[in-house]
């Protein structure tokens, strides 16, 4: 399978529609996962180099996605952005000790993940 | 105590110096110096008084000795002085000896206070220990409830924050992109909208979670027909099954007792349920129908799906719970359908439950309690006008080991107009309580007392107030016993003290039988604080006899199995002598912040009817308390 840019994996259709609209329209390659096995699975043979991921999926949460992955010689460079709720203090401590890279909560801006996608993507040397 | 004797005891030993110096010599025998020593050291075991006297006795009866002395002639002056030296040793060996005594008075009142002190201290230690243990269990429950509410805002959040995500990101790309095709707008405006319902459906159910949770429905309970609940909700989910592809099946429901309960409400129970089964089943038959089941009606619900795990047949009920069925990933909705449900079937005194076989299907029952029946000349009321009949929806649950009594009790409840379900030991009224809810227990003293506190773990878990009588209940004799009052532990000196003043118990000592030792002797100490000599029994039978002949001023029986009891206040009811003796019954601690218990003065024990009577009217006011 051929290298792409982004992978969403979330279990909220709607979430995963409106983020690889923005991203795919501005030229981006993006996969999606609605669930954390395929997302490991698609990390390990797309090696995506941003991976959204929300927390609560079903077959593997989040954050044990992101701890595989960071713990993977191969994979722990790809950039992890988890999916968070705001004001919840305990998904906020889980992405932190998962490894992940940066979180952004729900509700977010389209528009403000995909600069922050751009910061990402052009500081690794697009 | 026992004066006289240690007096005569004194005057024994002082006197017999005289015929001692009879024997030795007469008046000039040494032995009479022994007077002085004697009188010194009784000066600090006797009263004065009896030192006086027996001092002053021996002054006057000493000069007799001079009537058998040896012709030498006396010598007046010295004999005056002897004389006069006894009498001052007297009159010292007294004022020291009243000295003593006033001393030792106070000595012992200072100590008599120090002990009633120390009582009342342990007593007021026990009630500072009982204050705190019921603010520390106070403060968890607050604990408690305050966690299940954090848990409850974050998941309503977490709930709210999903479908606002999706809102906020579509409204966006729709306002930040020209140049997105027709269908795609539309598909986007669509998703938005969806959503949009989604969270207005969500805080509905949420508002309708917290009302039942609150317990105000300002909702008014009717009659209403079980055919109208089943035909109506199958009426608004038929069209859902047949776009499903599912048979909707409504089996007979002829021959129904009313319920009693608000329609609308019902109906919403019903329908959750069978859009439940709509859900999660892919193909099969949706079965509903009701039962009449001894005072309710039980409505039931079952589908083919895939069925529920063992482990999550509980759980469902709880808010914000949702099951995956396999190769689905998460169910939509929001997790509270059940839990409303439940909400609403347990505030009708009914019971919500599932039964289920792993990818044969489930099924869900629900109790409703059965309207009371019409009495003649009162029509069924259909238009929310509360009626005051219906108040009596739950039924109320006799425990009684004797069947006559049992079967007595009954009919007189149900005459006054309740409905009435049976049973003859605590262990099958748990069963009861499980399936259904009465509205309150009766229950008498019982044979196992671990089996009581059994049946009111279990009636407390569901909220059901119990009523404890120590009466029995026959069709044609008296009542066997009856106490006239109850305390518990943490004894209270205030309570038990007004308690006996009530039944004018004074002077005579109280009698405590009970197999406790160390609730007895506690008990003791209060009642000393109080003011009452008591003694302590542990057996019935010697306990019985000593009242027989003693007849205390009242009795305390503490928790002995019921035969044992009812032999122990047989034996004192039996007597003349002792039958009116106030008998008041020991609780166990843990019984008493559940339970309350009936008390019979003992003037209804003179007429059956009469103690019946007034035991039906506190079981009136008892339940009409647990209706608030």
């Amino acid at each position: 399978m051929a290298a792409i840019d982004i992978l969403i994996a979330d279990d909220e259709p709607h979430i995963v529609r409106a983020l690889s609209f923005v991203f795919e329209r501005d030229g981006y390659t993006v996969e999606t996962a609605s669930d954390g096995a395929a997302a490991l699975r698609l990390i390990r043979e797309a090696k995506p180099r941003i991976v959204f991921l929300d927390l609560i999926m079903p077959k593997m949460t989040g954050d044990e996605v992101c701890r595989t992955v960071k713990l993977d010689e191969q994979l722990k460079d790809i950039h992890i952005v988890i999916l968070t709720c705001k004001g919840q203090e305990l998904d906020r401590e889980l992405s932190i000790s998962s490894g992940a890279d940066s979180f952004i909560t729900k509700p977010f801006s389209p528009k403000e993940v995909l600069k922050m996608v751009k910061v990402i993507l052009g500081d690794s040397g697009v | 105590m026992k004066n006289p004797l240690r007096a005569a005891f004194l005057y024994l030993s002082v006197l017999s110096i005289l015929p001692a110096c009879l024997v030795s010599g007469g008046t000039e025998s040494p032995a009479r110096f022994l007077f002085f020593p004697l009188m010194t050291i009784s000066a600090l075991y006797f009263p004065p008084r009896a030192l006086y006297v027996a001092g002053l006795t021996f002054t006057i009866l000493f000069p007799l000795l001079y009537l058998f002395r040896s012709p030498a002639p006396g010598h007046l002056p010295a004999d005056l002085a002897e004389i006069s030296a006894f009498f001052f040793c007297t009159l010292a060996v007294g004022f020291i000896s009243r000295h003593i005594h006033q001393e030792r008075f106070r000595y012992e009142n200072a100590i008599a206070t120090f002990h009633s002190l120390s009582q009342a201290l342990t007593h007021k230690n026990m009630n500072l220990q009982t204050a705190l243990d019921a603010l520390s269990e106070a403060h968890k429950k607050l604990q408690e409830y305050d966690k299940t509410k954090t848990d409850f805002l974050s998941n309503v959040s977490h709930e709210l924050r999903t479908p606002l995500s999706s809102i906020r990101s579509y409204s966006e790309i729709l306002l930040n992109y020209n140049d997105i095709e027709p269908e795609t707008q539309r598909e986007f405006l669509q998703t938005i909208n969806g959503e949009s319902v989604r969270m207005s459906t969500f805080a509905t159910e949420v508002l309708d979670l917290i009302r039942i949770g609150s317990g105000k429905h300002g909702t008014v309970f009717t009659s209403v027909i079980p055919t109208e609940l089943l035909s109506e909700s199958e009426r608004i989910i038929r069209p859902m099954a047949l776009e499903q592809g599912l048979e909707l099946i409504l089996g007979k429901t002829e021959d129904l007792p009313d319920v009693c309960g608000e329609k609308n409400q019902l109906i919403q129970v019903l329908v959750n349920l069978l859009n439940n089964a709509v859900k999660f089943t892919r193909k099969g038959v949706i079965r509903l129908g009701a039962q009449a089941k001894e005072g309710f009606v039980e409505f039931f619900v079952s589908d083919t799906g895939e069925g529920i795990f063992p482990e999550e047949r509980e759980l469902i009920f709880e808010p914000f719970t949702r099951i995956a069925e396999h190769g689905m990933n998460r169910p939509k909705g929001s997790g509270l359908g059940l839990s409303i449900s439940k909400g609403i079937v347990e505030f009708h005194g009914g019971r919500i439950w599932v039964e289920s076989e792993l990818g044969k299907g489930s099924t869900f029952f629900f109790t409703v309690p059965v309207a009371s029946k019409p009495v003649p000349g009162f029509e069924h009321h259909d238009h929310g006008r509360q009626d005051p009949l219906l108040v009596h929806y739950k039924p109320i649950l006799v425990v009684t080991y004797d069947t006559v009594s049992r079967r007595c009790l009954r009919k007189k409840l149900e005459d006054v107009g309740y409905h009435t379900l049976g049973a003859d030991t605590p262990a099958r009224a748990r069963d009861i309580i499980r399936t259904m809810r009465p509205g309150l227990i009766v229950t008498e003293v019982p044979e196992d007392w671990e089996e009581l506190e059994k049946l009111i773990r279990c009636a407390r878990d569901a909220g059901i107030r119990i009523l404890l009588t120590t009466l029995h209940i026959h069709a044609g004799d008296e009542p066997a016993l009856a106490v006239h009052g109850y305390v518990s532990r943490p004894f209270d000196k205030y309570e038990i003290q007004s308690l006996l003043e009530s039944y004018q118990v004074k002077g005579v000592p109280v009698m405590i039988i009970s197999p406790d030792r160390d609730e007895s002797r506690t008990l003791q100490v209060i009642l000393g604080a109080a003011g009452y000599e008591s003694v302590l029994f542990h057996e019935g039978p010697l306990a019985v006899r000593t009242c027989r002949s003693s007849c205390p001023g009242a009795i305390f029986v503490g928790s002995f199995a019921k035969d044992r009891l009812e032999e122990i206040l047989t034996g004192v009811r039996s007597s003349p002598r002792t039958g009116n003796v106030p008998t008041f019954l020991i609780l166990e601690a843990a019984l008493n912040k559940y339970v309350t218990p009936i008390t019979m003065s003992p003037t209804g024990r003179k007429s059956e009817s009469k103690s019946l009577y007034k035991l039906v009217g506190e079981i009136e006011k008892e339940y009409s308390k647990g209706l608030e």
